[in-house]
């Protein structure tokens, strides 16, 4: 019994990540990770690893970048 | 409707989150660079057609990538593009959780976090093709639901989806493949 509920898929972990299941079926999910150890590992894992890749894909725009796009804005406006 | 007087207030704010995504796209610094100018310059061109209250990020980001598509018609190969086929799901979760039966007190996951730096995982997108790189950009890292993501790339919603889920393998296994350059090892011991 358990083992179907389980994810067979990543995909299904994936779209639950996504925000993008059914309410049902997201309902469904929310009680086997409070209750499957593994699972719940596996999706605290990816969410995890979600926010790590986020955060370090991160860069600034070089400031003279900005400046220069700013600037030609105002060029425009005036 | 949106004023154009207010635009540089309004918009100059996503300069770098922009920045940062016409760089994923792209791969290179100068091309990023005119990507964003020219994103800013249409949008500011078209700004009394931004309706106010909506998503203004959102908006910007499609100008965006409108722009690179069309800019870059012609989909630029790397030479060390990543290799897509048969890269299991949860690649690197079920690599780390193996490790962690394998050792002791310090935690797998903590160190496979710990060995990858911010240039690895840039690194690490890039390899990805772009028909794969857009979507997980566009989910990943600005959080754009996958209805969204099939209206800025004019594909349906279950193409969004089989290529995210294959680009997100697919970006584990590169970061699993630098950890362990790094010097991450699955068996216990002397590994650093």
């Amino acid at each position: 019994m358990r083992r179907n509920s389980c994810f067979r898929a990543a995909s299904r972990l994936y779209s639950y990540l996504d925000g993008e299941i059914r309410a049902i079926r997201r309902i469904r999910i929310r009680l086997h990770l409070r209750q499957c150890l593994n699972c719940e590992r596996a999706y605290r894992f990816e969410k995890r690893l979600r926010g790590f890749i986020r955060e370090r894909a991160r860069v600034e725009a070089p400031p003279e970048v900005v400046e220069r796009i700013r600037r030609l804005i105002r060029e425009r406006s005036s | 409707m949106a004023d154009r007087a207010n635009f540089e207030q309004d918009a100059m704010q996503y300069a770098h989150p922009l920045y940062s995504a016409a760089l994923r796209m792209t791969r290179n610094r100068a091309d990023a660079e005119d990507l964003v100018q020219e994103t800013f310059l249409k949008a500011y061109r078209g700004y009394d057609g931004f309706r106010e209250g909506t998503n203004l990020r959102a908006w910007l980001y499609r100008i965006l990538t409108n722009t690179f598509i069309n800019r870059y018609r012609q989909q630029q190969r790397r030479p060390h593009e990543v290799d897509l086929d048969g890269v299991e799901g949860l690649y690197l979760y079920k690599r780390v959780a193996t490790a962690e039966t394998d050792r002791a007190a310090r935690s797998a996951e903590d160190e496979v976090f710990e060995k990858l730096e911010g240039s690895d995982v840039r690194q690490a997108i890039d390899k990805l093709p772009r028909k794969y790189r857009m979507p997980v950009l566009m989910a990943d890292l600005e959080g754009f639901s996958y209805k969204e993501i099939a209206g800025m790339l004019e594909i349906p919603i279950g193409t969004v989806m089989s290529r995210l889920h294959r680009g997100r393998r697919a970006l584990q296994k590169l970061l699993w493949h630098t950890a362990e350059e790094r010097g991450f090892r699955t068996t216990d011991g002397e590994g650093d």
